[in-house]
């Protein structure tokens, strides 16, 4: 019982604890004052802090102050002790990625005591910091029922203002920055995540969002920095194995669902889950050397929505990490990860909504990720971090029956082979080094300084699958193959990229100014040309003003401007690279033989990149107020404005239209566009899209492309640290994202929706993908008293998805090379229904002093709601599963409630 | 629980001892650092945690040392008792295991 409130003190305490400076360290500090009861500073007090690896002693200063620097995130013991007083310690101290825990004590006079007086963590805030963070702690993923797939995005979504991964209005599949051990890892082709890693491998999480100082880049949504176990002096494992299986699932369909799509009338469940993880800590030297290990297997198979009935995953993961104190000051550790993840199942070419199982493929990807670290600590004040992480890995996706894929025109249908082949080779290296200096000059400064460099490559191959002897997919109309076409591609690139970044958190009394600046050097190189195509230099500065307002440390004022630059993504400048192969078009002959070539669109003339490009980036401003009151509560307000900017896509600079009236599929007129001049060949560039007029053949400008997406939220956060077995997080945010410029990650990196009047001008401008008017989340913990059983829940209410109709126009009619998706009415004009999710989590311990043995039951969406989450798009209908869905016709269901049993052994 | 403590005393305090006399101090003092400076005796009898908050909260608040039953955990001698051959067997089959599942489950790429 004592280890299960302990455990829920510690969320306590990690909920509570300060927001705190966001670092790239992976260390945190633990700074604070001993005075008497008087308030009178008492120099020369021994201050011991006492952690996993040992402990440390210092002796405060003539200011009655202590700093231990350069702390591994965890928890941390510190006591104060003067002859003449009574000794006092503070206990339960929590301390994250980046974190000053503000420590102070006060001794009471007194002889001989024998007592310690211990005191748990209240609330606090920290007052200097303009950053906001969520930082999620070991003993919340030990304890409450999360997401265990994927953790290095999916953790992201508990956070306020970040769903699908879309942080406050950004770019789920690449807006976000994903830290392991302080190194961004993300693939370079697109900024997505790349490598997977255990759920039980995380010894911290934190969630960074708002007001982040220059030593974080590479980002226009949040930052993630997932901070993995390290051994300590004590042995320490965790032996966990988790299954389902599909009599464990929920059925949430229904027979009015069923009979517009019939592909929905199974649910989507898990039909098997098995996950273990076996892991081991401990000392290999006390106080010197230390190693951990883990190994997990993790499996599934899920009938997943539509018509297809299977899927799997397998991936077999190995880590290890050793850590060694070189010296009292120096610490050197070095780790790494190999997993081989299996996936068959997957969707290739066309929607994954009606997709059958014959269209999908296997996917081949293992990885291996490696990483140093090495910390220099200069007396109290400085010390110096020097990170290198790298991976090697690739993905290859090859369709289970090779054949070539057909899309019918008139009925939206797909149907033949897997349609496609995709193999994706990457590999990343960088090193961050920052040296970290504190000053008590004109105030108190926590300067920092650093330096990263990376180098990335990639290498994607893509072909239609063969048929005829060439990579082909047909295009149908009414069940026959009436043109074929031809393409593939081999691209290679190279991103490199130099950042720098200085910063400083300058207080003076009750104010505090954290003001930073970074350099981002971004270049995309094409090894074959031995050329470099993108060469961009931002200059990001960072303003930060916090304000304790009653100077306590109990309410904190705070605002912030700066610039958030992405970081570098080889897809910017991919269509620029030499490799693309011809577009080629057939005539189709009876038999489905290849007829005469009917066009042919050469690949690598035809994109050429712009000059002077700039970066993309996101302006912030935030304003936000935190109080503490009561102890145990702390709350917090937050207005935030995003506005997106240098939007990167292509454009046909020579091309010339003209509008015409179009009656639509509703029998609405709208005005659409042909190309008018098709005599020229078709010559795209790559540049900032914004300002960028299409014409008619006499030069009249018929429009000009205004690219933006703005985002304003309002945040309201309460959080209760524990107390009387229970404690809770609540929050509300309401929020609009506006624009012409999607966040789903369809626009931007150098795409093609801006060549084409008829995909930007017609109905652009309107509410995103991921737009979520209103948000509740809702965590909260209870320990359920003489039984001891722990019982958490994770409550979500969440505004639906907009989406609009649109109609597939084929090439003749817009007189193009290809067919176009065309808005017929605004972005966004219509919602999906809100989307409501409770998952739970009881479990019930068994304690036998040191060890703990669990068994746990996971509820995910416990009431089994059968919200639609998605719809069909097409108007009026596209055909699926065999059935015309008609425009506002489910395609994916929430997946229903799925148990997972689970017990886990650790000491 | 008081009992159960009360009991522990001695061996806490020779393990406060063993602490206080092997620990590493590091020269990181936020002020001045005089290691010659002597230490207040340690009298910490860590034997009770007071929480300094109402009654209603001190259910709430930790004992950070107080009797030690992981002190077996600190010795690689853990591992010969049976709950540690038991932990290394467990381990040892997960590993094997999930090296087996590496080369049987795999996925072999035409393209490799």
């Amino acid at each position: 019982m004592k280890r299960i409130l302990m455990g829920l003190a510690l969320i306590a305490a990690l909920m509570a604890c300060a927001d705190a400076a966001v670092a790239q360290s992976l260390t945190g500090t633990i700074a604070g004052r001993v005075a008497d009861e008087q308030g009178g500073v008492l120099p020369g007090v021994t201050v011991t802090l006492t952690g996993r690896t040992g402990s440390q002693t210092q002796v405060t200063d003539e200011r009655g102050e202590f700093r231990f620097i350069a702390l591994e995130p965890g928890i941390y013991s510190v006591k104060a002790e003067l002859e003449g007083f009574r000794a006092k310690e503070e206990a339960n101290i929590q301390v994250g990625i980046g974190r000053t825990a503000d420590v102070r004590l006060a001794l009471g006079v007194g002889g001989l005591s024998e007592t310690v007086e211990v005191t748990a963590n209240a609330v606090t805030i920290d007052t200097t910091t303009t950053a906001t963070d969520n930082t999620i702690s070991k003993d919340l993923l030990f304890a409450m029922p999360l997401t265990q797939a994927n953790p290095s995005v999916n953790l992201l979504d508990y956070t306020p203002g970040v769903n699908d991964n879309s942080a406050f209005g950004g770019t789920g599949s690449y807006g976000n920055a994903l830290l392991l051990d302080g190194v961004d890892t993300r693939d370079p082709a697109g900024g997505s995540s790349w490598t997977f890693y255990g759920f039980n491998m995380i010894e911290e999480v934190q969630v960074a969002g708002l007001g982040q100082p220059a030593e974080y880049g590479g980002f226009t949504g949040a930052v993630v920095n997932t901070i993995t176990k390290s051994g300590g002096n004590r042995f320490s494992s965790l032996l966990e194995y988790r299954y389902t299986n599909k009599d464990l699932a929920g059925d949430n369909t229904s027979d009015a669902i069923a009979a517009i799509n019939p592909g929905l009338a199974t649910p989507s469940r898990w039909d098997k889950m098995n996950d273990y993880t076996v892991q081991l800590g401990g000392p290999l030297k006390k106080d010197r050397l230390f190693f951990f290990g883990s190994v997990q297997r993790y499996s599934i198979k899920e009938d997943p929505d539509g018509p297809r009935t299977v899927r799997t995953e397998v991936s077999p993961r190995f880590n290890f990490k050793l850590t060694a104190n070189l010296t009292s000051s120096d610490t050197l550790s070095f780790g790494g990860q190999y997993d081989w993840y299996n996936q068959t199942g997957r969707v290739a070419w066309g929607p994954t909504a009606a997709a059958t199982d014959d269209r999908t493929s296997d996917q081949d990807s293992p990885e291996a990720v490696w990483n140093a670290q090495y910390r220099k600590v200069f007396g109290s004040s400085t010390f110096l971090e020097a990170k290198f992480t790298g991976w090697w890995g690739y993905y290859y996706v090859d369709p289970i029956k090779p054949g070539a894929a057909h899309y019918d025109v008139d009925s939206g249908a797909y149907s033949g082979g897997g349609g496609e082949y995709f193999w994706a080779d990457r590999g990343r290296n960088q090193v961050n080094v920052s040296l970290s200096k504190f000053v008590q000059k004109a105030g108190q400064h926590n300067f920092k300084f650093g330096v990263e460099i990376e180098r990335s490559r990639v290498r994607d191959r893509y072909a239609y699958a063969e048929e005829h002897g060439r990579p082909i997919a047909y295009y149908d109309y009414a069940g026959e193959p009436y043109m074929a076409y031809s393409y593939s591609y081999d691209l290679q690139g190279r991103n490199q990229r130099e950042s720098f970044f200085a910063q400083d958190q300058w207080k003076i009394g009750n104010v505090t100014a954290n003001l930073g600046v970074r350099l981002d050097n971004i270049r995309g190189r094409s090894p074959v040309l031995d050329e470099t195509l993108y060469d961009t230099k931002s200059l990001a500065p960072r303003v930060g003003l916090a304000w304790d307002v009653t100077g306590k440390g109990e309410s904190v004022l705070r605002a912030f401007y700066g610039h958030l630059y992405e970081g570098p993504q080889y897809y910017t400048f991919s269509y620029a690279l030499p490799g693309i192969g011809d577009f080629v078009g057939y005539e189709v002959l009876p038999g489905w033989q290849l007829g005469e070539e009917i066009f042919r669109v050469p690949g690598t003339s035809k994109y050429s990149m712009g000059k002077d490009l700039k970066h993309p980036r996101v302006d912030e401003f935030n304003v936000s107020y935190q109080q503490q009151f009561l102890r145990n509560y702390k709350f917090t307000a937050t207005y935030v404005r995003r506005d997106t900017k240098n939007v990167i896509d292509s454009v046909f600079p020579e091309a010339r239209w003209e509008p015409f009236s179009y009656t639509n599929a509703k029998g609405q007129q709208m005005t659409l566009y042909r190309w008018a001049n098709d005599e020229i060949d078709q010559k795209f560039e790559v540049r900032n899209v914004d300002g960028f007029q299409f014409l008619s053949p006499s030069g009249q400008v018929l429009g000009t492309i205004d690219a933006f997406r703005k985002y304003d939220g309002m945040m309201f956060v309460l959080q209760r640290a524990l107390r009387n077995r229970w404690q809770a997080q609540v929050s509300y945010v309401y929020s609009r994202t506006k624009g012409t410029v999607d966040n789903d990650g369809s626009d931007g990196l150098g795409g093609t929706n801006f060549q084409n009047p008829n995909t930007i001008l017609v109905n652009r401008n309107g509410y995103v993908s991921n737009d979520r008017t209103h948000e509740v989340k809702v965590f909260a913990g209870y320990q359920i008293p003489v039984i001891e059983v722990g019982v958490s829940g994770y409550l979500s209410v969440i505004s639906g998805y907009p989406y609009q109709p649109y109609e597939r126009l084929t090439g003749s009619r817009i007189n193009w090379t290809g067919a176009k998706n065309v808005f017929i009415e605004s972005r966004g004009s219509y919602r999906t229904d809100a989307i409501t999710a409770f998952d739970f989590r009881a479990e019930k311990v068994f304690e036998f002093a040191p060890y703990r043995f669990g068994l746990y039951m996971d509820a995910r969406n416990l009431f089994n709601q059968g919200t639609v989450t998605w719809v069909q798009t097409r108007y009026p209908s596209a055909e699926i599963s065999g059935a015309a869905v008609p425009f506002g016709g489910p395609v994916y269901v929430q997946s229903g409630r799925q148990i997972t049993f689970g017990g886990r052994f650790s000491f | 629980m008081r009992e159960l403590v009360r009991a522990w005393r001695p061996a806490v305090r020779l393990l406060a001892l063993a602490l206080a006399v092997t620990v590493l101090p590091l020269p990181v003092s936020a002020g001045q650092q005089d290691q010659t400076t002597p230490k207040p005796g340690i009298r910490a009898s860590i034997a009770k945690a007071v929480a300094v908050e109402p009654p209603a909260a001190s259910k709430d608040a930790v004992a950070v040392v107080q009797d030690d039953p992981g002190a077996k955990l600190n010795s690689p001698s853990f591992f010969k008792t049976p709950a540690g051959v038991a932990v290394i067997a467990i381990i040892a089959a997960g590993t094997g295991f999930a090296i087996y599942s590496a080369s049987n489950d795999r996925i072999k790429s035409p393209g490799r």
